[in-house]
């Protein structure tokens, strides 16, 4: 069997370097947008770069930092694929998110321990909620699974002798 | 004959941890940091195996292939499998209707990565 050479921890400066740099991107990216909330490329760059840092977290196993940048990455995605407009009044709670991303690659790099980011990333899922951004598939389940059956009594008692 | 195999990913820590595990298994590559530059190498053909990242800067993954498929290279091009981090989508849907094989990143340790790209040599 082959036996992996590796050692995750020698990866760990080069893992904090970059992203850094897609905090950065994330930022001046979100500045673009709330410029002008229709630039294709600007979107297509933020979810990008939100994806890159989701990845090499869940490499380094830093899973909690992973989880809020799926939240973001899964917003710009809705975004990018037009199924949600962005709106300049979003700009706050991503760039919020965004600062939450930076504290937990902060503490990694000086502890090797992220932050807790539960809080926030649940704050960013309610607000998208309120937002009205794409139900997730269980609660869709849910709702197809009420509306059948709302139909499923009505038929009956249509059907049911007077 | 040399098992030649083309890395197309973009993410500098992702490129070297795949970089040194497929020097350590002994495998042959060539790395690619953008769509551009990994459609340009595709395009040459010649390749036994293409690790291709869907998410890229410039080009992604998916318009690479698209674009292959108009105007395909003279030397084959080998066999493709897809890098992606992204469990659903259309993107994800879109790989499965052109018919090719996609591993999730964050799926993978070590040890099946290489096992993967093994399989996908033989």
């Amino acid at each position: 069997m082959y036996m992996s050479p590796v050692d995750l921890s020698s990866y760990k400066s080069l893992f904090i370097k970059t992203a850094k740099e897609f905090i950065v991107n994330l930022r001046r990216n979100l500045s673009f947008l709330s410029q002008n909330t229709n630039n294709k490329e600007v979107i297509y760059e933020i979810f990008r770069s939100v994806h890159s840092i989701k990845g090499q977290c869940l490499m380094m196993g830093f899973p909690k930092t992973a989880e809020l940048c799926k939240t973001v990455e899964d917003a710009f995605h809705t975004i990018n694929d037009e199924k949600q407009a962005f709106s300049a009044d979003m700009m706050a709670i991503f760039s919020d998110s965004v600062n939450s991303i930076e504290q937990s690659l902060l503490s990694i790099e000086k502890n090797n321990r992220e932050i807790d980011l539960d809080e926030e990333n649940t704050k960013l899922q309610n607000y998208l909620k309120s937002r009205n951004f794409a139900f997730s598939l269980v609660e869709l389940v849910i709702v197809v699974g009420i509306v059948a059956i709302l139909l499923a009594i009505t038929l009956i008692l249509l059907q049911s002798p007077k | 004959m040399e098992e030649k195999i083309l890395l197309v990913e973009d993410d500098p820590v992702l490129q070297k941890l795949y970089s040194d595990l497929l020097t350590s298994a002994g495998l042959h590559y060539e790395t690619a940091s953008d769509g551009e530059t990994g459609y340009q190498k595709m395009s040459e053909g010649g390749w036994k195996l293409v690790l291709l990242d869907l998410m890229l800067p410039k080009m992604n993954g998916l318009d690479i292939v698209k674009k292959l498929k108009e105007d395909p290279p003279q030397n084959p091009l080998g066999k493709i499998v897809f890098l992606t981090n992204l469990e659903q989508g259309k993107e994800v849907g879109e790989i499965k209707g052109l018919g090719y094989e996609y591993v999730i990143k964050s799926d993978l340790d070590p040890n099946q990565f290489i096992n993967k790209v093994k399989s996908s040599l033989i």
